[in-house]
Formats: C-alpha cells, structure tokens, sequence
C-alpha cells in the first residue's frame, strides 16, 4: 500500500443534509431574484399602462382631426370611384394617418404586454413552494 | 446510468430546476473533500461548499459547454477557498513557493514506495494523514486532491491553478515527498 491510495482512501465525508442546504439556498435566492423582477416589470407595467391609457386618448384625437374617417367614409359609400382612383385614394389616406402617435401608441402597448407577462411569469416563481 | 454534468447544466438552462439538484447532489461529495483538504475546518469547510455551488448557480449562463466542468467547478472552488482563507486572515503560502528545479520533480512522478508497515497497523492512519496534509502549501494540497482524489490531469490541474504543467508537477512530487516525510517523523503515528 502506497501513500497515493492512502490518501485516495480517505475521503472527508460530506456532512449529512449538505446537499439539502445548498438547494434550499439556491432556491432561496432564485425567488429573491424572481421578486426583485417582479417589483421591476410590475413597475414598467403599471407605468405603461398609465401611458398606455393617456395615449389613446390622444390617438383618438388625433385620428379624428387626421381625416382618415372622412376617407374612409366616402370609400364606403362610394365604392366605385375606388377602381379609378385608387392610388389618390390611397396616398390621400397614408398622408392623413398620425403615424408617430400609432407608433408610440403601438410601442408602449408592447412594453405593457411583455413587462405584464415578465412580472406574471416571475409571480409564479416566487410563490411556487420549495 | 449516469448523467453528463454538460446534460445537466444544459437540461437546468432549459427550464429543468431538477438538474441543478443532481449537479450538486454529484459533485459536492469531491467539493466538500476538495475545500476540507485545503481548509481543514469543518464548519467553514460546509460553508465554503455551498458558497461554491451558489457561484456555480449564479455563473451558470456563462459556462462555455466546450470548457471541462470538473476544472471550470474546481476553479471556483479553489477561488473560493482561498478568498474565504484570505478573509479569515489564513495565510495562503502558494505565492512563496520555490518552484526552481522543478523539472528535477516533474521526472519520476509515481509514488510506488509502501510506507513502513508499523504505520498502517494504525487504525486511525486515514485521519492523522489528513491531520498532517495541512502542513502542506494550499497548492501542493489542492494538486494532491485533485490528482488523486478526482484523477485529473496536471494538464487540467494546471487550469484550476493558472500554473504551468512542470510547476503542477512539481507541486505534486514536493507535496507527497513532504508528507512522506511528516509521516515517517509524527510522533503521532
């Protein structure tokens, strides 16, 4: 016997329960961490959503001074002027869309849709027993 | 049949909590060893090994799959003993090693001499070797462990330490030439 398989011989037993600890801490800090997103997306969530609301009221006003209603109205009731001039039509309607307010309209609805589901998503986490 | 580590890790990125558990389950018996060989303190020995498998947990996204798990996990391991060494104000003597001649020590590597027959009739040998293994350098215990204990290269030894092959080496031979020495001289054997 050489002092190579002694040494392989003796192995420090790990203490009982170890194994267990090391989960449960790990655990522990992935429902801080989950929290800490919660608070953070919950955050982002509650003030899109509050930009989200004011926004539309100034998307409404603004789709109603654009004119794209009264385009849209003389499209339905007159239907075969569109064949003829389709292209004027069209442009006509393009011009008259407030883009940068449906954009940032359009933007803050997809900040609260996915910072709602991030904060969802990490709810579950939290709460889920160990 | 048992699972890959680089299963686990990338079955746990998946979304499966359960492989983290079988991570650590694996692998802490040869941590728990590996930091109670270089800090020989049992409490903070405990401590130390969850302190690794917390860094494990949080680095887990950084691992490289192409990268050996035992020598990225004995990095942190080795990182973390010795901060924690350091912090309890434990002297870590790797920096005054003499690594001259080591070449001289890398040459003839395996230990096959038997150590003295009178020493092994003692029942409670395996405990004074560890008793005496705390005389060595942290380096020459961390070699020692990892070559013995985890058969791992001095090539992959050399990566945990961020050392050249021939100063693993001569670690090694130094190491267990020391212990051999303490042994046969203990008054406690």
């Amino acid at each position: 016997m050489n002092l190579e398989s002694i040494l392989k011989s003796s192995h420090h037993n790990t203490p009982e329960g170890l194994d267990v600890a090391i989960i449960s801490r790990v655990q522990i800090l992935i429902k801080r961490k989950a929290q800490r997103k919660m608070f953070g997306f919950g955050v982002i969530s509650a003030i899109s959503f509050v930009g989200l609301i004011t926004w539309s009221k100034n998307l409404w006003a603004s789709l109603q001074t654009s004119g794209v209603y009264d385009y849209m109205s003389v499209l339905a009731s007159n239907t075969s002027d569109l064949s003829l001039f389709w292209k004027e039509i069209l442009f006509s309607i393009l011009e008259s869309i407030p883009f940068i307010t449906i954009s940032t309209f359009l933007i803050l609805l997809v900040i609260f849709i996915m910072s709602s589901l991030k904060a969802v998503e990490n709810i579950g986490v939290k709460f889920k027993p160990i | 049949m048992e699972i890959d580590d680089k299963e686990l890790i990338q079955s746990y990125l998946n979304g499966n909590e359960v492989s983290f558990s079988l991570l650590v389950k694996k692998n802490l018996p040869s941590v728990y060893n590996f930091v109670k060989r270089l800090y020989n303190n049992e409490s903070d020995a405990t401590d130390i090994s969850q302190e690794v498998f917390v860094k494990v947990w949080k680095n887990i996204h950084k691992y490289n799959p192409e990268q050996n798990f035992k020598t990225w996990l004995f990095t942190i391991a080795r990182n973390t003993t010795y901060d924690w060494m350091r912090k309890k104000k434990v002297f870590v003597f790797s920096d005054l090693n003499n690594v001259q001649n080591d070449e001289e020590f890398a040459d003839t590597l395996v230990d096959t001499e038997p150590l003295p027959d009178t020493i092994f009739e003692q029942k409670d040998l395996k405990n004074k070797l560890n008793t005496l293994i705390q005389t060595l350098t942290p380096d020459q215990k961390t070699v020692i462990t990892l070559h013995i204990n985890e058969e791992m290269t001095f090539e992959e030894i050399g990566i945990v330490l961020d050392k050249p092959q021939n100063t693993i080496k001569s670690h090694y031979r130094r190491g267990l030439a020391q212990l051999r020495k303490s042994i046969e001289s203990a008054p406690i054997l």
